[in-house]
C-alpha cells in the first residue's frame, strides 16, 4: 500500500511537471564558434569571450576576465554580462526563458550564452556556458563548456540544469540583427541602452533595422531622430522624427522632439503649432510639451527658416 | 562612506535640479520615450549616481581593479543597476569551485550525478 501510495505520488509529481520542449528540425552546429578554455573559476569569462568572439568583437579571456570577473566571489554574476557586451558595440539580447527561443538562434547562425545550475537548488553548483548546436535526433545539445570544446549533454539533463538557473539566455546581436523571437519592446530598449552609452552608429542601423521589422512601431524613428540630433545634423532628425510620427501621431515624445528640432532649424511658428493642440488635451506629456513650448516661444525666428517646410 | 553621501547628495541635488543648460539636449531620449510608454519606474539620476557609486565601491572591495570597475558600472543600464546594488555578494555567482560534501549528501550526489540528473563531479 505504502509503495503504491509512493509511486502514485511520483507519478503525479512527473505529470505535474513541465512537458520538455522536443527537439525539432535538423541537426545545427555552429563549428566555427571560438572555443576559449578554462579550467577554475573563469566559466562566465570564457564564455562571454566565446561569444563576443564570435560576433566580431576584438577580446581575450584576460579582457573578460577584467569585464565581469569578481576574484572575491571567484565567479561571475548575471546582471554583468549585458553590460560587458554592450562595451564592444554588440546588443545584448535576454532570449525568452524557453528552448524554442534558443533554438531559433542557433538556427539564425547564433550561439548562446546559458547560466546553469549544474548541482541542486540546495546544493547549486553555477556555471555558464556557450550552447552551439543540438540535434533532434541524437536527442543532445552541443556546449562549449569549461574544458570541453564539445560538451555532449542529453537534452533532458541540459533544459534541467538551464531551468535551475532559470533559463537565463543571452544572444549576442551585430548591429541589425534582430532574433526571430524578438519582440519590439525588449529590443529597442536593449538597442536604447546602446546608445545611451554612445555607440551611435551600430544603435542607428539597429534601428533602421527595427523600422522594417515592426514598421507600426515609432521608437525605432525616434532613436533614429535622437542619434541624428545628437550628432548635430538636425534636418536628418527631423526628418526622422515626423516618420515617428507619422506612424503614431500620439507618440508625444516624437511630436516634442519634432517641434524642437523645427524651432532650431528657424521657424519656431511652426514647432508651436505642433504643440498647441497636444499642450491641453495630452495630460501625461502635457508638462514636458508646455516646457518645450515654453523655450520654443523664446526663440528667434530665423529668416527664411519656415519656407523648407512649405511642403509637410 | 555616510559622510560620504552626506557631503555628495546636496551637491548632486544642486548640479540635478539645475535649470537644463543651454547644451543639453531637450530632446527626449530614446529610453526615456519607451519606458515612459510602458509606465516602468525608472530609478531617479540622483538615486542613479549613488547606486553606480555603492556598485562600484563592492566591485573595488571584491578585489576588482578600481579602473575596471569604473568601466564596469558605466555600462550598466539602470535595471541591471537596481539588480546589482547592494546583492554583489549574495547574487549566484558563476564558477566551477570544487563543492565540498560529506556522508548522506556525498551519497546523494553521487547517486543524482550517476543518473544523470547532476554534473556536479565532472570537471568542467
Amino acid at each position: 500500500m505504502w509503495r503504491l501510495a509512493i509511486l502514485t505520488f511520483l507519478l503525479a509529481g512527473c505529470q505535474a511537471a513541465e512537458v520538455d520542449p522536443r527537439l525539432e528540425g535538423d541537426t545545427v552546429e555552429l563549428s566555427s564558434v571560438p572555443f576559449i578554455a578554462q579550467d577554475t573559476d573563469q566559466c562566465g569569462p570564457a564564455a562571454l569571450a566565446t561569444v563576443l568572439s564570435f560576433a566580431g568583437a576584438s577580446t581575450d579571456l584576460a579582457e573578460a576576465r577584467g569585464a565581469v570577473y569578481l576574484p572575491d566571489r571567484k565567479g561571475s554574476v548575471q546582471p554583468e554580462f549585458p553590460a560587458a557586451i554592450r562595451r564592444h558595440g554588440l546588443i545584448p539580447y535576454a532570449l525568452a526563458p524557453e528552448f524554442g527561443a534558443l533554438r531559433q538562434e542557433l538556427e539564425s547562425g547564433r550561439p548562446v550564452l546559458v547560466f546553469q545550475n549544474l548541482g541542486v537548488r540546495m546544493l547549486p553548483r553555477w556555471h555558464y556556458a556557450v550552447v552551439v548546436g543540438y540535434s533532434p535526433s541524437l536527442d543532445h545539445v552541443i556546449l562549449r563548456s569549461g574544458m570541453h570544446r564539445r560538451h555532449i549533454v542529453s537534452r533532458r539533463a541540459f533544459l534541467a540544469s538551464w531551468k535551475r538557473g532559470d533559463r537565463w539566455a543571452y544572444s549576442v546581436l551585430r548591429p541589425g540583427e534582430i532574433p526571430a523571437s524578438a519582440t519590439a519592446l525588449d529590443y529597442l530598449l536593449a538597442v536604447a541602452e546602446l546608445e545611451r552609452l554612445g555607440h551611435r552608429a551600430p544603435a542607428l542601423e539597429s534601428y533602421r533595422a527595427a523600422t522594417l521589422r515592426w514598421p507600426e512601431v515609432s521608437a525605432s524613428w525616434l532613436g533614429i531622430g535622437n542619434i541624428h540630433y545628437h550628432r548635430g545634423e538636425i534636418g536628418q532628425a527631423r526628418l526622422a522624427y515626423r516618420r515617428a510620427l507619422d506612424v503614431d501621431p500620439d507618440d508625444s515624445a516624437a511630436r516634442n522632439n519634432l517641434a524642437q528640432t523645427v524651432a532650431e532649424l528657424g521657424c519656431p511658428d511652426r514647432a508651436l503649432a505642433l504643440l498647441e493642440a497636444f499642450v491641453e488635451t495630452d495630460r501625461a506629456a502635457g508638462t514636458l510639451l508646455g516646457e518645450t513650448r515654453a523655450e520654443i516661444r523664446a526663440m528667434p525666428e530665423r529668416v527664411g527658416g519656415c519656407e523648407a517646410f512649405a511642403l509637410n | 562612506m555616510n559622510f560620504l553621501r552626506t557631503l555628495l547628495l546636496p551637491l548632486l541635488s544642486i548640479v540635478l535640479l539645475m535649470p537644463a543648460a543651454s547644451i543639453q539636449a531637450r530632446v527626449v531620449g530614446t529610453d526615456t520615450a519607451i519606458l515612459d510608454g510602458q509606465r516602468v519606474e525608472r530609478i531617479d539620476r540622483i538615486h542613479a549616481v549613488l547606486a553606480r557609486d555603492d556598485v562600484q565601491r563592492a566591485m573595488v572591495a571584491l578585489g576588482v581593479d578600481a579602473t575596471d570597475a569604473a568601466q564596469r558600472v558605466a555600462a550598466l543600464s539602470d535595471a541591471e543597476l537596481v539588480a546589482l546594488e547592494g546583492k554583489l555578494n549574495e547574487l549566484p555567482a558563476g564558477s566551477t569551485g570544487v563543492i565540498a560534501v560529506v556522508g548522506i549528501v556525498a551519497i546523494v550526489l553521487i547517486i543524482l550525478e550517476l543518473v544523470g540528473v547532476t554534473n556536479i563531479f565532472t570537471n568542467f
